[in-house]
């Protein structure tokens, strides 16, 4: 997705910048083409108001307000993202598990959202282990009942991990390690389980890879 | 001199891209014919000029045969 946002910008900004370029030749010269240099000029106006309208559009999509309030089993939740993941993780060859506690409580929140941020972590994960030579792929989604009655979900990798040195900086917008990221996934993944109340880290794994979890509270309501 | 029917092709889906480019490689005094898409660009009647490509790597359509 971000790739995406990223060449959707690019776009228009290297279309300004091939027509100020254009301009200043039509500009140049004993006789200055004035026609042309004007219609560049109108391209550029028509480039600039294109960025700031794909602009608006991430923004809209950060801070989609008001989120949807549905009465959530995280477990269905969760394996319906699997079911579009799955066909990514077989093309990389990770092995895909799951590990669904039925002790979990029902959360209230935004399906549609909280599995942005499912997918996320997961292709994350898948996009991580790509990049290792051998050593197994293993990739487990799990969930549990946390400490405070809410939910925790744990997306574990066996990838290269993270450097310890990294962690505060990898939820900051615009960071990155990935060639074509543009580093906006997790900063938005963080905002939206903020937003549902909860929060998500990350830890290097003992021996090799990353989980990245979070926690949501039990939809007050319903608990039992 | 065959250079003045010199043509550079730009093959581009992104219309701003894709006009930007006309327009630039235009105002060096080059004549400029632009596509959308990879199919447009294979239909067209050539000419048998000297020419150069200008082709986008995220094209959608056609795939390398």
């Amino acid at each position: 997705m971000t790739a995406s946002i990223a060449h959707e910008v690019n776009q228009p900004l290297g279309a300004v910048v091939n027509n100020a370029s254009a301009c200043l030749r039509w500009l140049a010269g004993q006789a200055p083409n004035l026609d042309e240099a004007r219609k560049s000029a109108r391209l550029i106006i028509t480039d600039g108001h294109r960025a700031s309208e794909i602009i608006g559009r991430i923004r809209a999509f950060v801070k989609k307000a008001p989120p949807r309030k549905d009465h959530l089993d995280i477990n269905e939740t969760i394996l319906e993202v699997i079911a579009l993941a799955r066909s990514e993780a077989q093309q990389s060859r990770v092995s895909l598990q799951t590990q669904l506690s039925k002790e979990v409580p029902l959360v209230l929140g935004d399906r549609i959202q909280l599995q942005q941020v499912i997918l996320n972590l997961i292709i994350n994960a898948i996009e991580a282990m790509s990049g290792v030579g051998d050593g197994p792929r293993e990739l487990q989604v799990g969930s549990a009942k946390d400490d405070s009655q809410g939910v925790l979900v744990a997306v574990r990798d066996s990838g290269p991990g993270l450097d310890p040195e990294s962690l505060d900086q990898l939820f900051t917008a615009f960071y990155t390690t990935k060639p074509q990221g543009m580093g906006m996934g997790l900063a938005i993944s963080r905002s939206i389980i903020e937003a549902h109340g909860g929060r998500l880290w990350a830890n290097a794994n003992q021996h090799r890879g990353a989980t990245f979890q979070f926690t949501l509270p039990a939809d007050a309501e319903r608990v039992p | 001199m065959t250079e003045a029917q010199a043509v550079v092709f730009v093959v581009d889906d992104d219309e701003g891209m894709r006009q930007s480019l006309k327009n630039l490689i235009g105002s060096v005094g080059l004549r400029v014919e632009a596509f959308a898409s990879a199919h447009e660009f294979m239909r067209s009647k050539l000419m048998d000029v000297p020419g150069c490509l200008v082709l986008d790597v995220r094209l959608p359509g056609l795939k390398r045969a």
